[in-house]
């Protein structure tokens, strides 16, 4: 009996509290409407977010550049000068450095072989090397 | 090993230079810092909307009800 009351064209229905209807259709459409300028509103939060990213990256990129720098100016010392320097280095230390260079070799050597290193895995290896530097102090 | 107790002086060339870098470091590690602050707010900002944009969804999910309601009740 429904089913064939919908297929009719024109349909009548008694609306008890119309006020209250247009009221649920003005506010549902008032809360579509604003669900809309969120939507902008978001895109425009997240916009500002990449720009603010991009800047991060390019004042890391910088930094790194400049600590690089500070690298390139501090004196750099040969084996016989540090030698003279330090004295007291124990022949375990050169073992220990010895099999640590050799296991980094193998490492690097297994990690050439794979694919080309992306931008993540040049940090890590950058801080390996700087993790290693500040074992060797 | 270099031992603790007995400090090493070594020569560096480019001494001003090298504080100039330093203090151009320093700097920029401030702009960072408050990027990273105008991040975390833009951050928060976005959350927010996001928490009313549900809010708002279920309100027009709560008002689409009952219109569905009132067009359906028994006459």
């Amino acid at each position: 009996m429904a089913e064939e009351h919908f297929e009719q064209e024109n349909f009548y229905v008694c609306v008890k509290a119309p006020k209250t209807l247009r009221r649920s259709i003005l506010e549902s459409s008032k809360d579509t409407l604003f669900i809309l300028k969120q939507v902008y509103t978001i895109r425009q939060i997240r916009d500002a977010k990449h720009q603010v990213m991009a800047e991060v990256d390019d004042e890391l990129k910088e930094l790194k550049i400049l600590i690089q720098k500070i690298d390139d100016l501090m004196p750099k010392y040969n084996k016989d000068e540090l030698k003279k320097l330090i004295p007291d280095v124990s022949s375990k230390r050169k073992q220990f450095l010895k099999k640590e260079k050799a296991e980094a070799k193998v490492k690097e050597e297994h990690r050439a072989k794979q694919e080309p290193a992306s931008e993540v895995d040049k940090l890590t290896m950058a801080l390996d090397a700087i993790q290693k530097k500040l074992q060797n102090l | 090993m270099i031992s603790e107790s007995k400090p090493i002086f070594v020569k560096i060339d480019k001494y001003k230079e090298i504080l100039e870098i330093v203090e151009v470091i320093n700097k920029k590690v401030t702009g960072v810092k408050q990027l990273l602050t105008e991040f975390e707010e833009l951050r928060t900002k976005e959350e927010e909307e996001l928490s009313n944009w549900e809010k708002n969804l279920e309100d027009i999910t709560r008002k689409v009800e009952s219109i569905k309601e009132e067009l359906s009740s028994e006459q």
